[in-house]
């Protein structure tokens, strides 16, 4: 074990990937082991069917189209802050974009697969680059999104890449293949000046290109249930309502997220108290943001109460869909907006509960957008009055898929710094000269206190 | 102009141009994000002048290797 | 996509798209059902159990229903009912909604308005059976099974060539399906004809629910033939059709009772 001269920001930013856990392999284990039994349910699906679900005429979509949307909202998270706020300027973002955007890459292959599992057919999926319709809103959808996939993995990989030529030169402790992992994906990064120059303007400009497609994927999203003629999807308002339900909602998530990384790996200093501040008041500009919405909404469809239309409006006030479109207000605005006001300030605990609530209620909010249109089609009578009553199958297969977004998160942050050292190291305190020793958790005596 | 239209219109339209077209958009995003990325490590120590900020952690960060 | 259209026998009588349209008389409608079950019979629909017809699976391209003769309003109490049984079939739209919004052009409107559905490249995403505002659309929840004598008297006819699958043909699971107006009998009708050595008729052609109606309800032919009789029939006053505020421009035209 040899001491050496590191700074504290930099051993503390990069102390989580020396160690790992019994609490990590409990962790993964469970993961694994729901998407097992989410494996097991789509293997009953594809073997006896999609009437493993309780999808049914009308309601032909229903909780993994619901996961679809979610997860695409999700990944704006990391784009409104990284892309968004840097074009804006703020600075006390920097600690947070890399646990932001991994929010958005680990999401979006599960929005992906979402589309992919809800298919009938899903070994016909390649039909859509051979004869694929452009008239049709799911081919906006999957060129946006494709292009979203892959400009954000760009995106990351880049913002990551100094910290990757950090990691190959300061973990010679790892394993020989984790050292040829960090070598072969820095890619010979020397950390130069020009290199860094150019490094930041093309981040720059891709922070603009990542803008526009965060408005552009999500409107386009929205539009898969707008270009149709159903009452209650076919509004102009249903562009800006998806969006600003899904930057809303990734903001929350990155909240949650931050907040789990700054108690795990124990980065109070690097992550304080002031950015969750900044936050809170996002949310609550995005909280009433989004009450607009819902009144601009259903003020205009009940004022001006054409019968199809009311129908659904009904179905979610005071029919089949109330106790679940209540319950959704009362978690993405009453409860969150009420605590983000009066108990989030300097309180992580009460901003994680709130933001809780608010994804929770966002995920409902996209299910009674979808649903309760899709039980009073235009042509009404009775056999079609439908209703819908999800199966194990398709909880097994939410599970899953939030399990594996987990997953993917949490081994990440084992084998790269979830902080950027490269872009918080100027605001950091250093003191040359400080020697710090670096534990030897994680590669020698592991889940026990290194001996000093 | 009509032959623009009916073009357009097939574009649209027809099945196959548009799984083409998302797979034009696709590989230029992947050329353009290449040919920026290896523009990126090209950088070398004959370029601009240091930003002050980068200078710290250029050294912290380059000289202890 | 297959030439069903044209034999060479056509080309001396001159040219021109039909446009196939149907006209139901609900007056003389009686609900019996015939032309449901005669659809079934013809295009092999799968038979669901009664626990998934339960929860709204069973497959029905003719489907037979009560609805409000107001359709904004309830049908009433006895005896102050109102309401009136609709037979519906696939409304064949000229400006179809589900054709829009497929991603694989697996259904499509080919020239004679026919809105054809191609279960070889069907991806089974659902989009076209959300967008149609009358609900004509089916998916294949399970594997299609037929049981006991029902396997044995399957019709043979189909619609099936390069990447194309149609019609009465046996469908995987996990693709849409809907009414064809009978495709496969207007491609035996040509067929005919042309073997004949003969210009096809219009008259020839005649999906199994028309051909079957007890009441002699139905009728089928070419929109744009001045001189045939659903022509004629749209002309009538008591000619409506279903949903034609929403832009849809569908072909199958009703004579309300009267």
């Amino acid at each position: 074990m040899r001491a050496r001269l590191i700074n504290k920001h930099e051993a503390a930013i990069l102390a989580p990937l020396r160690d790992f856990t019994n609490a990590d392999r409990l962790l993964w284990a469970i993961l694994v082991g729901l998407i097992a039994v989410g494996g097991y349910a789509y293997y009953q699906q594809w073997t006896f069917g999609l009437g493993v679900t309780g999808l049914n005429r009308p309601v032909y979509w229903g909780v993994y189209i619901t996961n679809f949307v979610f997860f695409i909202g999700l990944a704006h998270s990391g784009t409104f802050i990284s892309a968004i706020l840097r074009l804006a300027g703020a600075s006390w973002r920097k600690p947070l974009v890399r646990a932001a955007e991994a929010i958005t890459i680990f999401s979006l292959p599960f929005g992906v697969s979402s589309i992919l599992i809800d298919m009938g057919r899903p070994e016909r999926a390649f039909n859509i680059i051979f004869y694929g319709r452009f008239q049709s809103p799911l081919l906006w959808d999957f060129t946006a999104v494709s292009l979203y996939m892959f400009s954000s993995v760009v995106f990351f990989y880049l913002s990551l890449l100094p910290d990757i030529a950090l990691c190959r030169d300061r973990l010679t402790e790892a394993p020989a293949w984790q050292r040829q992992m960090y070598r072969l994906l820095a890619l010979g990064w020397e950390g130069n000046p020009e290199q860094y120059h150019r490094l930041e303007g093309v981040l720059d400009g891709m922070a603009i290109f990542m803008t526009l497609l965060v408005v552009t994927v999500h409107t386009v999203v929205s539009w898969v249930f707008g270009m149709t003629l159903q009452p209650g999807w076919h509004t102009a308002l249903i562009g800006p309502f998806f969006l600003l339900g899904a930057i809303f909602s990734g903001t929350a998530a990155v909240v949650i997220a931050l907040a789990v990384l700054r108690r795990v790996y124990h980065l109070e200093d690097i992550l304080p108290i002031n950015l969750f501040n900044s936050l809170r008041k996002l949310l609550i500009v995005f909280t009433l943001g989004w009450l607009y919405m819902m009144v601009a909404e259903y003020l205009t469809i009940y004022y001006g109460g054409v019968t199809e239309e009311m129908l659904v409006f009904w179905q979610k006030f005071t029919d089949d869909f109330a106790g679940m479109f209540w319950l959704m207000v009362l978690l993405v605005f009453v409860i969150p907006l009420f605590i983000f006001v009066f108990l989030g300030k300097d309180r992580i605990g009460w901003m994680v509960t709130a933001c809780v609530l608010v994804n929770v209620g966002m995920w409902l909010e996209r299910y009674v957008v979808i649903v309760p249109t899709e039980t009073r089609p235009r042509l009404i009578y009775e056999l079609v009055l439908g209703d819908y009553s999800p199966t194990w199958v398709e909880g097994a297969i939410t599970a899953a898929l939030f399990s594996g977004m987990i997953l993917l998160y949490a081994a990440f942050t084992r084998y790269f710094p979830i902080v950027p050292v490269w872009e918080t190291a100027e605001e950091a305190e250093e003191k040359p000269g400080e020697t710090v020793t670096a534990p030897r958790r994680r590669w020698g005596t592991v889940g026990k206190t290194a001996p000093k | 102009m009509e032959q623009i239209v009916s073009l357009i219109s097939a574009f649209f339209t027809e099945p196959g141009p548009g799984g083409i077209f998302v797979l034009l958009v696709i590989s230029l995003a992947g050329a353009v994000y290449f040919i920026l990325i290896r523009w990126i490590l090209q950088g070398d120590e004959s370029g601009l002048p240091i930003p002050s900020k980068m200078l710290k952690s250029y050294r912290q960060l380059s000289s202890r290797r | 996509m297959l030439n069903l259209k044209f034999g060479v026998w056509d080309l001396g009588f001159g040219f021109f798209y039909m446009r196939w349209s149907m006209v139901i008389d609900l007056d003389k409608c009686v609900a019996c059902q015939g032309c449901s079950v005669a659809c079934r019979f013809e295009n092999n629909t799968p038979v669901v159990k009664p626990d998934e017809a339960i929860k709204g699976r069973a497959i029905r391209w003719n489907d037979v229903f009560p609805l409000p003769i107001n359709p904004k309003e309830e049908t009433g109490e006895y005896p102050n009912v109102k309401t009136r049984y609709l037979t519906r079939p696939c409304m064949h739209c000229e400006n179809p909604p589900c054709v829009k919004v497929c991603p694989v052009q697996a259904t499509f409107k080919n020239e004679e308005g026919i809105v054809q559905q191609n279960y070889a490249r069907c991806i089974g995403c659902r989009f076209c059976t959300v967008a149609c505002p009358y609900g004509v659309r089916y998916f294949n929840w399970h594997e299609p099974e037929w049981e006991g004598s029902l396997a044995t008297h399957l019709n043979p006819d189909r619609l099936e060539g390069d990447g194309d699958l149609e019609g009465p043909a046996i469908r995987p699971k996990g693709i849409v399906e809907k009414c064809t107006f009978c495709i496969h009998r207007l491609q035996k009708a040509r067929a005919r004809a042309d073997s004949e050595k003969r210009a096809f008729r219009p008259d020839e052609y005649i999906p199994a629910c028309v051909q079957t109606c007890t009441g002699k309800a139905r009728f089928f032919g070419d929109l744009d033939d001045p001189n045939s009789t659903v022509s004629l029939l749209a002309k009538s006053p008591r000619a409506f059709r279903v949903l034609e505020d929403v832009g849809t421009h569908p072909k199958v035209i009703y004579l309300k009772e009267g």
